[in-house]
């Protein structure tokens, strides 16, 4: 954020760690650290650029200059266990940092293994690695590539877990011969473990002595043996060796599954691992599995399987109902979609609110596939055990499949799923009846009209007269769908009342919702009662006590003004809005503000300035900077109406006072205004009173005003013109490029190359491009290699004459400077200059 | 575990004692301390609670836990249950048994502010119960945590593709619904060779068939507590109470200084419902000490003061409620100020009765009984620890006095409970005509404080108020002449919501005791009938 200084040393510090640090462990550790911790910040940042590459090799080299170090720190006598074991932490954490997207690309997995495997193999070889369970991964030094062992016998506790994890999915997949490692883990059961084989530990014996691997080290842990494996399964077994199968009852796991199966092998088998990240995989990649089964199977097992599924974790059940959504295809098309019914069923009761949304969410959509006769067969009675369950739960998730059952019901059930309904109305449980309420819209827009008018809307009477707060608030939103729904009349005649007593209520959270659902319930009940009976409603709630309300009221203003006629609006809703620019609350201040100017185009030119411009000014007046920048962030809708002219007294003031502010989120808001201000104001005006101002940004305090300014200058050289550019701005940056601070000499360098696009070829190799030459020679190697990535980007723009006889030998200078990030810039933009000049 | 041995200690109570009087007898003690042994601080109960059933029973300790009791003789036959009078159920008291136990909360140090919070549970509120699963809220100094306690099948897996066993036990039989098991022979690779072993995975229209699904073999369950929500970094003083609205959606919780308000869903944002932090700290007067939602209106709320004083705020007049709608304090006569007045004026905890219109108070010396409708003063006050009134410096000097007692409603509303030192505490009857006022001993034998020193109630009238004041002396000196003993101090306790029961923390161990003799009930409910409030 404060320039590259911070980035430039940890970028660089990544291949020197260990030669800088030889001698003094001490340091090695703290440096590591601080290159973990920088990395992990910063790797983010840099494979969103996808340079991942460069810094992938770069944290290679840091493990592997580690891992150099530890063996190095053994022979010295300072150096004791607790060092080693902090090295290996950093190493380890480095590792697992790389991100999963590294395996998305299919090139580099090669290489990726290339420096995974020599450190790990390096690592096995420690006595602290041999106390830690991580064999997940082998290395075979042959091939120089490294595999993922295949762990599923217990959850390992180490961040290697991670480091072995995070491209384990991808790893299977990498190599053909990705199989031939494996690790044997079983656990050793109280009971002998085949009552009539051999035991475990005596297999492994002969295994080992029959194999050739004598000298294998079977590793031992707590009750779980790893033995690594992988000669065994090779092409060109050892002398003596006996196929695994042989060994009656010993399990082999390679032998019964088949290599391309393997992968899926694994998914299924890890919708029941310990490990919840694995069961999530698998369950994301249940249409993989459903496919590997075939549909017959994926209905008669796996669905029944899922059904049973249920106590799982929730980000469990969560992905479940998700994939079950779209599951159809899978089980056999449209006409067995009633076999999925049973598991989201079962998913709809569960505790997680999340879960069951997903779940309903998922069940609509099978529903809306399904065939009439089936959703009878089917759906309807699955609603309605959902509407009878016992825990509130199921009855909660039965209100939003109403309207998928209902459309398709015979005229007996039409009755009985409508009486249900208003069953779940009253329900007891508060929940119930707010999701009742919800859903009430959805169900009422099925239900026949003659229906509508007696049924739905004595449900809905007593949903509005509900005692609790919550369910009333989700009812005003009913209001809004129902009067859509009903004749006009009947709106007025029974929504209408309901409105305006909602708009009473004694509860302001029942107000705020009528406020902030007003718009939608003025287009529900029609323009005429609007006039006469939601007016005074409207009024009410911008003088209500509580300022929620107001803050509500007054950010629907413009909105509400739009749908009335200007006459009105002036009579009634005007002066409300001047008692609002005044209000004690700076957020309804804010809210008001944020609106206000779109009411300019409402009222008319004189309306505007008699009534409005009053309130404009009193607001850009306002303490509360954020009041002021919502006026102006609006000013060219006021603008278009009654011209700048008349604001500019006031405003003037109000953006040099922003523009100084204390905070420097609101001085960055008001520069993003800037180029919209310069176009509503005029070159004239501009020069006059808002050039300095832009210009003073530069040398801001904050590199992010600094950066803003910058490209500020961009966009106003795109406003104006280049020539404008070249007469106003280019000279005062010429004065600034000798600036004693280099950050600011940065900020300029910044500004010339967002600058050259614009100004075009000719004038930047005429007044630009001196002036970067000359940078060049600063003292500060922050500047030059700035200079260099400013070249590298200006080169498009330059003839190759120019690139040839002014930038090339600039580069090549900086390319010979004593500064390693200096010549690496220098480099790169040398070969951008190559490639440039190759391909013409 | 049995305590009806303990029947052998009870004496009859002297016969003045009125027909509503109720003879309690031990039940159940979980955490019985050995002889001698010493009580770790970590195992020292600091909250109880029933949940709204009555099934289930949470405790909370210093160390952190959460323990869970249920109900053995609830699961079998509820239904009956609740067709049996009250009167018939007496010999079929509630029974628990521990259920299970979780880590709740670990010791923290906050690093910005340097201090250390501890893991003690202050409070433990039960949530709605879904899908057979408890949901609780539990809470230290400073952050509120959301548990959900559900029963898992125990995870015995066979029939894996990839698996040791699997291929060694021959499937366990587990998966018979493989339609050809013999393709899956462990000996496969030698002989067989399948049309699919392309690698490219183009997969057949029937599937797979040797692949299979894992087969869940166990039907054992276990209790597994999961943490679903953690509250945190909304107070900055110590939480004291958390209370659940009745709307099933929010909570609030209570510092010092601040309500907040919570949706049960949300945790990472609360609502800040009543400040009393003044501008300035050296203005301050007057803390939160306990906080309730009423029990059936949503949008109401009590807090109590240490100056005294309940506040009943209504949610729906606006956004903050620094402002209350009533104010319940009693006007002490301004003659009888001391340095101690303030101090034993500040309540240490507030319920509200089940049927919403009562609320009750513990102060140092005495509990209240107020009506939500009625603030000129409370309905009817009764004396607690008016025998310590002449000590009142001692237990100042060992901080005695800032001693944080519980209180409580019985499920019926005609009770309340209070706790005292020794081990006691004091059920008073609350009904107008009632002169109810027992002493009980935390102990296997509770009536043991009793029989020494008979109740003599006392009441004062005012005739303002109309209030009634009661008393249960605890004597200064016990039977065996040892004085009150201020380290076993009885702060938590618990009625249970349907039965007369209560359950009690004594240091570390949790006892229930039980209504022994019940023909007071229907006494009980003829005087509520004919409620003449005629005073004495």
């Amino acid at each position: 954020m404060y320039g590259t200084r911070e980035v430039r040393r940890r970028r660089s510090s990544g291949g020197r760690v260990w030669r800088l640090f030889k001698w003094k462990p001490n340091h090695l550790i703290s440096t590591l650290k601080e290159v973990k911790d920088g990395h992990k910040g910063h790797m983010v940042a840099v494979w969103r650029q996808s340079e991942w590459q460069r810094q992938w090799r770069v944290i290679a080299k840091v493990a592997e200059d580690t891992v150099e170090g530890i063996k190095s720190t053994r022979n010295h006598r300072s150096c004791s266990g607790a060092y080693t074991s902090c090295l290996w932490d950093s190493v380890l954490t480095i590792l697992s940092s790389v991100p999963k997207s590294i395996f998305k690309c299919d090139l580099h997995q090669n290489s990726i293994a290339r420096f995974l495997g020599p450190i790990l193999s390096r690592l096995r070889r420690t006595d602290t690695w041999k106390n830690r369970s991580c064999n997940d991964i082998s290395y075979n030094a042959k091939a120089n590539r490294c595999y993922p062992m295949v762990p599923y016998q217990q959850k390992l506790q180490h961040p290697t877990h991670n480091l072995a994890n995070f491209g384990r999915q991808k790893l299977l997949w990498f190599s053909e011969r990705c199989l031939t490692s494996c690790v044997i883990g079983f656990e050793r059961r109280k009971k002998p473990w085949r009552s009539e084989g051999p035991q475990p530990h005596a297999m492994l014996q002969n295994m080992r002595a029959a194999s050739g691997l004598a000298d294998t080290k079977c590793q031992r842990k707590g009750n779980k043996y790893a033995f690594p494996f992988q000669n065994i399964l090779r092409h060109k077994p050892p002398v003596g060796f006996i196929r695994p199968s042989s060994f009656k009852g010993f399990p082999i796991a390679m032998a019964m599954i088949d290599e391309p199966l393997y992968p899926i092998a694994i998914l299924i088998d890890e919708l029941k691992n310990e490990d919840i990240q694995l069961r999530l995989n698998s369950i994301r990649r249940l249409s993989t599995i459903a496919r590997a089964l075939g549909e017959e199977r994926t209905r008669k097992e796996l669905i029944p399987f899922l059904s049973e599924n249920n106590d799982d974790d929730d980000e469990v059940l969560l992905a479940m109902a998700e994939e079950l959504g779209v599951f159809v295809p899978y089980v056999g098309g449209v006409e067995y979609a009633h076999v999925l019914l049973p598991p989201l069923e079962t998913l709809c009761i569960v505790e997680e609110t999340c879960v069951r949304d997903k779940a309903v969410e998922s069940l609509c959509r099978i529903g809306a596939q399904m065939k009439e006769s089936d959703i009878v067969e089917w759906f309807i009675p699955l609603v309605k055990r959902l509407a009878g369950g016992e825990w509130f739960t199921a009855r909660v998730s039965s209100c939003g499949l109403f309207h998928i059952a209902y459309p398709s019901a015979t005229e007996l059930l039409k009755a009985e799923l409508r009486s249900m309904y208003g069953q779940l109305c009253q329900d007891d449980m508060p929940m119930v009846r707010r999701s009742a309420a919800s859903n009430l819209g959805k169900f009422a827009a099925t239900v026949e009209a003659n229906n509508l008018k007696t049924d739905i809307m004595s449900i809905f009477e007593d949903l509005t007269q509900d005692d609790q707060d919550s369910v009333r608030l989700l009812a005003v939103e009913g209001c809004a769908a129902l009067g859509k729904l009903l004749e006009p009349q009947d709106c007025v005649a029974h929504i209408l009342p309901l409105i305006v007593n909602f708009s009473q209520d004694k509860s302001w959270r029942v107000r705020y919702m009528v406020a902030n659902q007003l718009y939608e319930l003025c287009e529900a009940v029609g323009p005429e009662p609007t006039c006469s009976d939601l007016v005074p409603a409207y009024v009410r709630l911008l003088r209500d006590n509580e300022a929620e309300v107001r803050i509500a009221a007054a950010g629907k203003v413009t909105k509400f003004c739009r749908i009335l006629n200007p006459h009105l609006a002036i009579q009634h809703i005007l002066p409300c809005v001047k008692e609002l620019s005044s209000d004690s609350s700076q957020h309804v201040r804010s809210a008001l503000a944020s609106v206000i100017m779109g009411m300019a185009p409402v009222l008319g030119k004189d309306a505007t300035i008699e009534e409005l411009l009053p309130i404009f000014l009193s607001l850009l007046k306002d303490e509360f900077p954020d009041v002021r920048l919502n006026i102006i962030s609006k000013l060219d809708q006021v603008n278009q109406v009654i011209g700048i002219d008349l604001l500019s007294q006031s405003l003037l003031p109000a953006i040099v006072e922003l523009a100084e502010d204390r905070h420097w989120r609101v001085r960055l808001a008001i520069i993003e205004y800037i180029p919209l201000l310069a176009s509503q104001f005029g070159v004239g005006f501009f020069n006059d009173k808002l050039g300095a101002l832009c210009m003073q940004w530069l040398e801001d305090k904050v590199f992010s005003i600094r950066e803003a300014a910058a490209n500020n200058l961009k966009r106003l050289a795109e406003e104006f013109g280049p020539e404008w550019a070249m007469h106003n701005i280019v000279p005062q940056l010429m004065e600034k490029i000798s600036n004693p601070h280099y950050l600011h000499r940065m900020t300029i360098l910044q500004s010339i190359s967002l600058l050259a696009p614009v100004l075009g070829s000719e004038s930047t190799y005429q007044k630009l491009l001196p002036v970067i030459i000359t940078a060049s020679k600063d003292r500060v190697p922050n500047i030059k290699f700035n200079v260099a990535k400013v070249l590298q980007s200006l080169i498009p723009i330059f003839d190759h004459s120019v690139v040839e006889q002014t930038v090339r030998p600039c580069l090549v200078e900086l390319s010979e400077d004593p500064d390693v990030d200096v010549r690496y810039f220098a480099s790169q933009a040398i070969q951008t200059c190559d490639s440039v000049m190759m391909s013409s | 575990m049995n305590g009806t041995s303990a029947e052998d200690g009870v004496r009859q109570a002297p016969s003045m004692q009125p027909p509503t009087q109720l003879e309690w007898k031990f039940s159940q003690v979980f955490g019985e301390r050995m002889v001698g042994e010493e009580v770790q601080e970590v195992d020292i109960i600091s909250a109880i609670e029933f949940d709204k059933s009555g099934d289930h029973l949470a405790t909370g300790d210093r160390g952190g836990r959460v323990v869970l009791f249920e109900r053995i003789d609830a699961r079998n036959d509820r239904s009956r249950k609740d067709l049996e009078s009250q009167d018939s159920s007496l010999s079929r008291h509630p029974e628990f048994r521990y259920q299970t136990e979780f880590q709740s909360h670990e010791p923290e140090f906050d690093y910005l502010k340097s201090f250390e919070i501890e893991e003690k549970i202050n409070k433990i509120r039960w949530c709605q119960t879904a899908n057979g699963s408890l949901f609780l809220l539990s809470t230290n100094d400073k952050t509120i945590k959301y548990w959900k306690v559900q029963e898992k099948k125990v995870k015995r897996i066979s029939a894996m593709n990839i698996d040791a066993s699997h291929a060694a036990g021959n499937g366990s039989g587990a998966s018979s619904s493989t339609s050809s098991p013999g393709l899956c022979l462990p000996n496969g690779c030698s002989g067989r060779t399948f049309n699919y072993l392309s690698n490219d995975l183009c997969i057949p229209p029937g599937g797979f068939p040797s692949l299979r699904l894992p087969v869940v073999t166990s039907q054992e369950t276990s209790l597994v507590s999961r943490c679903q929500r953690i509250y945190a970094h909304a107070h900055d003083y110590h939480i004291n109470s958390i209370s659940n609205n009745s709307d099933g959606e929010t909570f609030i919780s209570a510092d010092d200084l601040r309500i907040n308000l919570w949706n049960l869903e949300i945790s990472n944002q609360s609502f800040n419902i009543v400040d009393m932090k003044p501008a300035n700290m050296e203005d301050l007067t007057e803390v939160i000490t306990s906080a309730e939602f009423h029990p059936t209106h949503c949008n109401m709320l009590a807090y109590s003061s240490s100056k005294g004083s309940i506040r009943l705020i209504d949610l729906r007049q606006s956004a903050l409620c620094d402002s209350y709608s009533k104010l319940f304090e009693e006007h002490e006569a301004s003659g009888s100020r001391s340095f101690f007045t303030e101090i034993i004026a500040s309540i240490s905890d507030i319920k509200f009765g089940k049927d919403g219109r009562h609320i009750l108070s513990r102060d140092y010396m005495t509990l209240k009984l107020w009506d939500i409708n009625m603030d000129s003063g409370p309905v009817a006050t009764f004396q607690v620890h008016e025998h310590l009134r002449p000590k009142l410096c001692d237990l100042y000097e060992n901080d005695s006095i800032f001693d944080k007692f519980e209180c409580c409603f019985s499920g019926d509303g005609l009770r309340v409970a209070t706790g005292s030192y020794s081990n006691l505490f004091c059920v008073f009857g609350c009904l107008s005509g009632s002169n109810e006022a027992t002493t009980l001993e935390a102990s296997k034998n509770p009536m043991r404080q009793q029989a020494q020193n008979p109740t003599r109630p006392s009441r004062c009238l005012s005739s303002l108020t109309r209030a009634v004041r009661r008393g249960a002396e605890i004597q200064g000196v016990d039977a065996n002449g040892n004085s009150l003993d201020f380290t076993t101090k009885l702060l938590h306790l618990a009625w249970h919501p349907t039965k007369n029961s209560i359950a009690c923390a004594a240091a570390n161990s949790l006892l229930l005791l039980v209504k022994a003799v019940g023909f007071s009930d229907t006494t009980d409910k003829a005087q509520r009938s004919g409620e003449g409030r005629s005073f004495v």
